[in-house]
């Protein structure tokens, strides 16, 4: 709404001044224009009919309103006129000037005919003649819609904001969902870029310098050889001959053979070693050596410990076996079984031949083994082609009771002749029994109740396996089909099972059945070493190659676990009797000692870990085979070493 | 600003022992001193000899409440938590000389256990073998002379000798052999009974590897214990040693130990038995010391050292016990304080054989491996053994040790036989 300015109400005036007092002098036509544009100028506007209306006179700046003889004029700029002002227009003017009603007559300020529309008193008709719309009392339906748009947009947000906090609450369980398919595609028809070829050098130039071109021609003995040329200009090289050639042999070689994108994928080395407990938190374990036991004369060939721990049986090559008290490291006796072993020939009158025989071969002590049983002190001794079980409890312990100088058995007379019994007189041994055997007995596995022994025996067609029942004194040889080519066998601890390792098999016998249960194959080229694990349950193989392999039984007649620790075949394995421990040795003589725990639950693995490798320093000449064995009860490790010692590893943290 | 000053003091007061303080040292004693905590022994020797302006102090040790000072006195309170307030009374002593090596012997036979026997006209020293023989030497003036010897038990079989016992007042020598037979003889092997443990048909084959011989009086045994290879130890009561020769058959079998006899607990070999009081400590293979009541027959403690325990001592007055053990080290148990406190130190690089304390001085002992070396150590200070010999080159070592009381002699037999004599008769000053 236009403000009612003094200027407003001067022009409203003139207007009134117009009407009132128009005359036929010409009138400024230059409109609502303000007055200074013409300031510097000697007209103010002009004519009807365009010409100028000069300036009247230069007076100044000239108040609006003025008094002059009494009667007040006011001064139009424009026309350049006066007029003079009635009482009646001064009080408008003042009345303008204090912002009051010029006319004064209504408050509400509306100059015309004042109609009154509402006079406080009802009436029974309306003021106006037409009805009202219907839709000015109804709500109006286009905004009835609008509101039902806004209703619904709201909503639909509502609706919106609340699914995209369900899908971001929800997991993504697309596990098994592939990529997209045009993911896919666009991976098949990705940009694979060729490999870069070295730029082209100075010789291909096609202007090359003079040290690069050939004095002579050459023999172009080789077509794909490049012969560097000369051409004055660009344009006499002439066209590349071999262009049209190479490009089929490219498209060919697309063809043939795609160049693939190599997926390099990056695996930190650490995270390929498994996580094992540290050797430390699984203590104790044999760490350096705390004792030794010796010298002997000539190798030791075998070494064993009794079931007490307390004495310790070395087979030495002189035909001798020498019993060590482990506690205090004293030489408790040596039997000599060489001198024995021509006495009893010469009494039982064996067969000549092999009498002769022994003087040749020096007639060593391939093995010895304490019977397994607690509180028996049986000694089995391979030397010759004989087996020599003697009783030493007697000996050992020269206070005990009469019946345990003898072997316990009821002589009977069907004994087989290869039996023999021998007073023994040189060292207070008692009744010996001497088993004679076709060919060389090699090592000896006694069964835990100490009743029955195996025999390997060997020679140089092939090596078989005799069980020999020492209280009937029988012998008998079931394996002689299966068992051809056998390295060693032994008896589970604690049921009737029997371990039978040929060069590539490990067969397991049920003996109480009489039949195979089960065949181990273990992948590797040649078997070296059998060990059967205190459980039952495991049997640990050794290699030509210097692996080390378990079976679970349980699992599989696969391998469960290859462990390559040696260079050299693994010439033993023995397992810790009560510890979680084992160890094997190698021709490339180190001692590996392991830390296997074996779990009664089926679903839990063997957890193997290796805690140290032993190295015994000696000088030894050529091949060296170390034997070994644990004590029963603590973690003490007994190796044997070529230079006629026996070293006692043990625990030092 | 003043500078902190970068010594503090300290009073210290030095205490010489009244005993065999020289007489230059008497104007020092129970002199108190301000000394920096900087001081250590060089420091200290350099203030006494400034003290005494002429004479040398080099050799002279010092010790804080038993404790050996081997760092600077802030260092050591810093340690041990001294107070700056109280006065460190300090103990000046002249260290013990070394030993000096006297003289040996050899007889050719693996030495098993070692025994003096004071007589009228001198000392014996008496040692069983693991042949079974007992071999006496006459040690006079240090030097051995004119030994004997005799199968300890006669048309036995060889049996090693486990331990030797004198009565004085009776002049018998009981030696105990592995198979569990006592025999009773004279000097000069003449054997006079013999008793013969039988053992229970459980515990078959079961030798024994140490003896205790307890005993309140001089006269007679309270009783005999024996421990065994397979963890049991056996005692048998003094009724069945009834000492008197004249009245007994030639041989008699002792009663086979009743399983109320017998004290179980170690699940190995009981490598060793020592009396303390009316208690008796055992070591065991199974890595466990266990201390045992003997009137109320029952296991009183026990304390796990972690590894099969060769041997046992028991210092001079019951402070601290020394283990032996078989991985070449020796555990130092601390009787002072609640909790036996253990301190481990690896003295030899194969096994230890035997351990001794001293008699005579309590913070020393001795232990023997299988190195063939011998080393006195000081309690006080185990960090470097005090003293070591190191025997001739070859397979032998070191089995036995026993260390005499009145002449303060340490007696070592070995492997092959050797028996060593070494004194330690200048050896000035006793500590408390």
């Amino acid at each position: 709404m236009e403000s009612v300015t003094r200027k407003n109400i001067l022009e409203l005036e003139e207007r009134f001044g117009d009407s009132s007092s128009s005359s036929d002098e010409e009138t400024n036509t230059i409109g609502n224009v303000p007055i200074e544009w013409y300031k510097d100028l000697s007209h103010v506007g002009y004519t009807r009919s365009g010409t100028k209306l000069l300036k009247k006179h230069k007076n100044g700046l000239q108040p609006p309103v003025y008094v002059k003889k009494g009667v007040y004029y006011i001064y139009d700029e424009k026309n350049e006129e006066e007029f003079a002002l009635s009482r009646k227009d001064l009080k408008k003017l003042v009345s303008i000037v204090r912002l009051q009603n010029p006319s004064g007559t209504t408050e509400s300020g509306f100059v015309g005919e004042e109609v009154v529309f509402w006079t406080g008193q009802p009436r029974v008709e309306p003021v106006k003649s037409i009805n009202e719309r219907k839709r000015s009392f109804l709500p109006s339906r286009y905004e009835a819609a609008q509101v039902v748009r806004l209703v619904r947009t709201i909503l639909r947000r509502n609706r919106m904001n609340d699914r995209k906090k369900v899908e971001s609450d929800r997991e993504d369980l697309s596990v098994w969902e592939e990529a997209n398919a045009d993911q896919s595609i666009r991976q098949l028809h990705r940009y694979l870029p060729p490999p870069k070829k070295p730029l082209p050098s100075h010789e291909e130039s096609y202007r090359p310098p003079a040290e690069f071109l050939f004095e002579q021609k050459r023999n172009q003995r080789n077509e794909e050889e490049f012969l560097p040329e000369s051409y004055n200009f660009l344009r006499h090289v002439p066209v590349y001959t071999s262009l049209i050639r190479e490009h089929f042999e490219r498209c060919l070689e697309l063809y043939l053979a795609p160049r693939m994108r190599k997926t390099r994928r990056r695996i930190d080395p650490e995270s390929l070693i498994p996580k094992l407990p540290s050797p430390e938190s699984l203590r104790p374990f044999p760490d350096s050596k705390i004792a030794s036991f010796g010298p002997h004369i000539g190798n030791v060939l075998s070494i064993s410990l009794n079931s007490s721990g307390q004495w310790l049986a070395c087979a030495c090559k002189d035909g001798s076996v020498v019993l060590w008290e482990v506690a205090t490291g004293m030489r408790t006796m040596t039997l000599n079984f060489r001198e024995r072993l021509l006495q009893i020939s010469a009494s039982l009158s064996l067969p000549g031949e092999t009498s002769v025989d022994w003087e040749h071969e020096g007639l060593a002590v391939l093995h010895v083994a304490w019977s397994s049983k607690e509180n028996d002190l049986v000694l089995a001794v391979c030397i010759g082609h004989f087996v020599i079980v003697v009783n030493l409890a007697n000996v050992l312990y020269p206070n005990e009771a009469e019946d345990s100088k003898w072997f316990g058995y009821s002589a009977s007379e069907d004994s087989s002749s290869k039996w023999r019994e021998w007073d023994d007189k040189i060292g207070n041994l008692g009744k010996i029994i001497v088993i004679e055997h076709s060919k060389k007995p090699q090592h000896v596995r006694w069964h835990q109740k100490g009743d029955y022994f195996v025999v390997m025996t060997k020679d140089a067609f092939g090596s078989s396996l005799i069980v020999h029942q020492l209280s009937r004194k029988r012998s008998q040889s079931p394996f002689s089909k299966s068992a051809k080519g056998v390295l060693t066998a032994e008896f589970h601890p604690f049921k009737s099972l029997f371990f039978i390792a040929t060069k590539h098999h490990i067969r397991i016998y049920d003996l109480a059945q009489a039949k195979l249960v089960n065949k181990l194959v273990p992948g590797v080229s040649e078997i070296s070493a059998m060990s059967v694990h205190p459980s039952g349950n495991h049997v640990l193989v050794g290699s030509v190659e210097g692996h080390l392999i378990w079976f679970d039984l349980d699992l599989s007649c696969r391998p469960y676990k290859r462990i390559r620790d040696h260079n050299y075949t693994v010439s033993s394995i023995v397992c810790h009797p009560t510890l979680a421990l084992f160890a094997d040795t190698s021709d490339d003589e180190t001692v590996a000692v392991f830390h296997a725990t074996v779990y009664e639950d089926l679903l839990q693995n063997p957890l193997i870990v290796p805690l140290k490798i032993l190295k015994a320093s000696c000088s030894t000449k050529g091949k060296s085979t170390w034997v070994m064995c644990w004590h029963p009860h603590l973690p003490w490790l007994f190796v044997s070493v070529n230079d006629g010692y026996v070293r006692l590893y043990a625990d030092t943290s | 600003m003043a500078t902190a000053p970068t010594t503090e003091l300290r009073s210290v007061r030095l205490v010489f022992e009244s005993d065999n303080v020289k007489k230059d040292f008497e104007s020092l004693n129970n002199l108190e001193i301000f000394v920096p905590d900087s001081f250590g022994r060089k420091s200290l020797r350099k203030t006494i000899g400034q003290l005494l302006k002429d004479s040398s102090v080099d050799s002279l040790d010092f010790a804080i409440e038993g404790i050996l000072l081997r760092t600077t006195l802030g260092k050591f309170c810093e340690k041990y938590e001294k107070s700056r307030e109280k006065v460190l009374e300090i103990l000046c002593f002249e260290p013990e000389a070394e030993p000096k090596k006297l003289s040996s012997a050899s007889q050719g036979r693996w030495l098993s256990c070692l025994q003096c026997v004071r007589l009228s006209d001198g000392t014996q020293v008496v040692a069983g073998d693991a042949e079974g023989f007992l071999s006496g030497w006459n040690l006079s003036d240090c030097q051995f002379s004119s030994s004997w010897e005799t199968l300890a038990c006669e048309g036995g079989h060889h049996s090693t000798v486990i331990g030797i016992d004198w009565f004085p007042s009776k002049h018998l020598l009981v030696s105990c052999l592995q198979t569990g037979v006592f025999v009773f003889g004279t000097l000069e092997g003449k054997e006079g009974f013999r008793l013969r443990l039988y053992q229970p048909v459980d515990v078959k084959k079961n030798s024994v590897e140490s003896v205790l011989f307890y005993r309140n009086t001089s006269e007679e045994f309270e009783s005999v214990l024996l421990g065994t290879f397979k963890g049991s130890i056996l005692r048998i009561p003094k009724e069945e040693f009834s000492l008197d020769p004249g009245n007994q058959r030639k041989e008699k079998n002792l009663l086979s130990p009743g399983t109320e006899e017998s004290l179980h607990g170690h699940s190995l070999r009981v490598s060793s038995l020592v009396s303390s009081g009316t208690n008796v400590l055992s070591s065991s293979w199974d890595g466990t010391v266990k201390i045992w009541d003997l009137n109320k027959r029952c296991l009183t403690s026990s304390t796990n050292i972690g590894r099969a325990v060769n041997s046992l001592s028991r210092s001079l007055n019951q402070e601290y016990f020394i283990a032996g053990n078989m991985d070449g080290s020796f555990t130092l148990l601390d009787s002072r304080q609640e909790k036996p406190a253990l301190r481990k130190k690896f003295a030899h690089s194969l096994a230890t054989t035997a351990v001794t304390c001293s008699p005579c001085k309590n913070h020393l002992f001795c232990t023997a491996g299988r190195d063939n070396k011998v080393k006195i150590w000081d309690s006080r200070a185990l960090s470097a053994p005090y003293y070591e010999s190191v025997g001739k080159k070859g397979n032998n070592y070191v089995t036995c040790l026993f260390w005499d009381r009145e002449e303060d002699l340490l007696l070592s037999g070995s492997s092959g036989g050797e028996l060593v004599c070494l004194s330690f008769e200048d050896a000035r000053i006793q500590l408390s």
